[in-house]
């Protein structure tokens, strides 16, 4: 063999365990922060991690926060955007934590329907709940049994034990809610809001106040949120 | 084949750029066929050793590309080297794809297919040029 042929088998085996060993230890490192977002069989989970996150807060229509709080947060997701659902757990969380608790920020949220027919559905039923002043959690819980995309995850029994299990909710008053027409114009003008202010990406976080305005988009750190609160204030 | 390598790797810094861009400004992939790009992107395996795979492929067909550039052995064996960690890669996503994330981007697939043909350019860049032949150096492919 010349030593061009040894050169290329020597580099080409050594590529071969460079990567090997990139994807292993890239893979063992990484399974404890897994997201647990499994699809659902029906049954609502995370329910009571939402609840707690948000118990004592003033609720209305899709916002959550004290209504005269200096700083409006608008959050334009898709309940079946997996990068929402991260920033449910992540951002979201913080700012609800923080600001929102303490009366220095509301969270408004727009479901949209970006990706899909599960999409509306979704948003419907985030819609209908809106309309008991439970927009905000019920959209929360949505992502903690966020499926597959546009695989058929949001079944009628899936958005109903959501409903049933937020303290509050009159579930025969959503379930009629969420199939009216009036829960799909409300999907509609959010889709009307989106395009209005050129959101093209969720989520799209728009923080509003006495400073100003911020609009931030995607994959988010929680302390770039909470620092945009801040900056408007 | 320089030439072929070259248009394979615009192809795949075509796709990788786009991906690139909709996972940093946290958009959606637009799936033409399917719908698991969003998914496939926003999951744990899209991610290695903290770095997205999607700009790993950035990275990856812009040393292909460069490659298509350098002449003689030094082009070569970077090409094939960087094809192989390319094609293992692609592989890996394709696996976690099929098994673990259950759900398909068109986009990966794509991109995993020019991986693969583009090192089938490679390796037959170093066959034509005889670089297993011999010693002596051969020019051109």
């Amino acid at each position: 063999m010349s030593r061009r042929a040894w050169l290329i088998s020597g580099a080409v085996l050594a590529a071969i365990i460079v990567v090997v060993v990139a994807i292993v230890v890239s893979v063992s490192g990484g399974d404890s922060s897994s997201s647990a977002s499994t699809p659902s069989d029906g049954s609502a989970s995370g329910a009571a991690e939402v609840l707690a996150l948000t118990k004592g807060i003033p609720q209305s229509g899709f916002a959550i926060g004290k209504p005269s709080a200096p700083v409006t947060v608008k959050e334009f997701l898709d309940p079946q955007c997996p990068v929402c659902e991260k920033a449910s757990t992540g951002a979201v969380a913080a700012l609800v934590k923080g600001p929102v608790r303490a009366g220095e920020a509301k969270l408004v949220v727009v479901p949209l329907k970006f990706i899909g027919s599960d999409s509306v559905t979704a948003s419907q039923a985030i819609a209908a709940a809106a309309d008991q002043d439970r927009g905000f959690v019920y959209s929360d819980i949505i992502y903690r049994n966020q499926g597959q995309e546009n695989s058929g995850w949001v079944t009628p029994d899936l958005l109903k034990n959501i409903a049933s299990a937020i303290p509050g909710i009159d579930v025969a008053a959503w379930e009629k809610a969420s199939t009216a027409q009036a829960a799909g114009d409300a999907v509609f003008a959010a889709s009307d809001e989106a395009a209005a202010a050129g959101v093209n990406a969720t989520p799209t976080f728009v923080v509003t106040g006495p400073g100003g305005k911020k609009t931030l988009t995607g994959a988010i750190p929680a302390a770039e949120l909470l620092s945009a609160v801040t900056a408007v204030s | 084949m320089r030439v072929a390598q070259a248009v394979l790797a615009i192809l795949g810094l075509g796709i990788t750029i786009y991906l690139s861009y909709e996972r940093a400004t946290g958009g959606e992939a637009a799936c033409v066929i399917g719908g698991g790009c969003a998914t496939v992107q926003s999951s744990e395996y899209a991610v290695l050793a903290g770095i997205p795979l999607a700009y790993m492929g950035v990275v990856t067909y812009a040393i292909l590309l460069a490659s298509a550039f350098i002449p003689r052995f030094p082009g070569r064996i970077i090409a094939l080297i960087v094809a192989v960690c390319g094609v293992m890669f692609s592989m890996w996503l394709q696996y976690a794809e099929l098994f673990l994330i259950k759900a398909i981007c068109p986009w990966c697939v794509a991109s995993a297919i020019i991986m693969v043909i583009s090192l089938g350019v490679a390796i037959g860049r170093i066959v034509k040029a005889g670089d297993l032949k011999s010693d002596a150096g051969a020019a051109g492919a």
